[in-house]
């Protein structure tokens, strides 16, 4: 299956929008609009608006997530954002400030 | 490979500047800028709208935009590109399409030595005042009195007071004074 994966050292400052899995461990300032599975790595800082299937977060996230199936906080996220998504798991240990939403 | 490679898959597009210490594949689109210390690989099926600095820059797919490379600049056979190189090396394969300027930097300088070699047509590669210095280390253990003569002028041409100097000294082929050249290298 054919992936995107943002390195390590990346910065990208602009949009992604693609129809297959993303893989993030680098810097993203700006969109994500996905429409398959995204996976925000330990290493990774995202200030930006995310919008994907599901959704699994480790690393820093500031912005809005919004999320077709589910979305997965793991313990060692720490997310500033409100959450659209039908389910939603918040690991022990994860840092979370925003609004949750599962009414989509 | 140790680090991580970034890759931009088919069907993802990217909009934006990209930066990065990595080596960077696109199978998909970028539009924007990219500048990365490692090497750039586009793709057969790879578009790329952008100006580029990388070190090394491979085209196998297509790039509008203009490309600074400290490296080589390689367009592939498939490869389409439109837009100013600027880069010491430029490989322009057979089959390739092209359009903009080249620009190698100054012609005069040293030229970097060709690693792919592709043509049988030699265009010996070895004429730079460094390679002949080298040769003229190997050659003197073996050969005649001769070569270190051939050396000394080769080096009174070039630009170093050392090698001046060198030069103005008388230099007896002994085999002492040839082993002290090949230790001073």
């Amino acid at each position: 299956m054919s992936k995107t994966i943002i390195g390590k050292s990346i910065v990208i400052d602009g949009e992604i929008s693609g129809d297959e899995a993303l893989l993030v461990q680098g810097t993203v300032k700006g969109k994500i609009v996905l429409k398959e599975d995204l996976v925000i790595e330990g290493s990774a800082q995202i200030e930006a608006d995310i919008e994907a299937d599901t959704a699994t977060i480790s690393g820093q996230v500031t912005g809005n997530i919004s999320a077709a199936t589910k979305v997965d906080i793991r313990s060692d996220a720490r997310m500033i954002g409100d959450v659209r998504s039908p389910r939603i798991t918040i690991a022990d240990g994860a840092t979370f400030k925003g609004n949750v939403d599962m009414d989509v | 490979m140790s680090n991580d490679m970034t890759v931009v898959g088919s069907g993802t597009h990217i909009t934006g500047n990209l930066e990065g210490d990595e080596d960077l594949k696109v199978f998909g689109r970028v539009d924007g800028n990219i500048s990365l210390s490692k090497a750039l690989l586009i793709d057969s099926d790879g578009i790329v709208v952008a100006d580029v600095q990388a070190s090394e820059v491979t085209i196998d797919g297509c790039l509008v935009g203009n490309v600074v490379a400290s490296g080589v600049i390689d367009i592939s056979p498939s490869g389409r590109v439109v837009g100013d190189l600027s880069a010491p090396r430029v490989i322009v394969a057979e089959g390739a399409a092209f359009r903009g300027n080249i620009d190698m930097g100054d012609l005069d300088a040293p030229r970097p030595a060709a690693t792919r070699r592709k043509t049988s047509a030699s265009d010996s590669p070895r004429r730079t005042v460094s390679s002949a210095k080298t040769t003229a280390v190997k050659a003197a253990p073996a050969k005649a009195k001769r070569a270190p003569a051939k050396a000394t002028k080769s080096k009174a041409a070039g630009k170093s007071k050392k090698a001046r100097a060198r030069a103005k000294a008388p230099k007896p082929p002994t085999a002492a004074g040839r082993k002290g050249k090949a230790r001073r290298k």
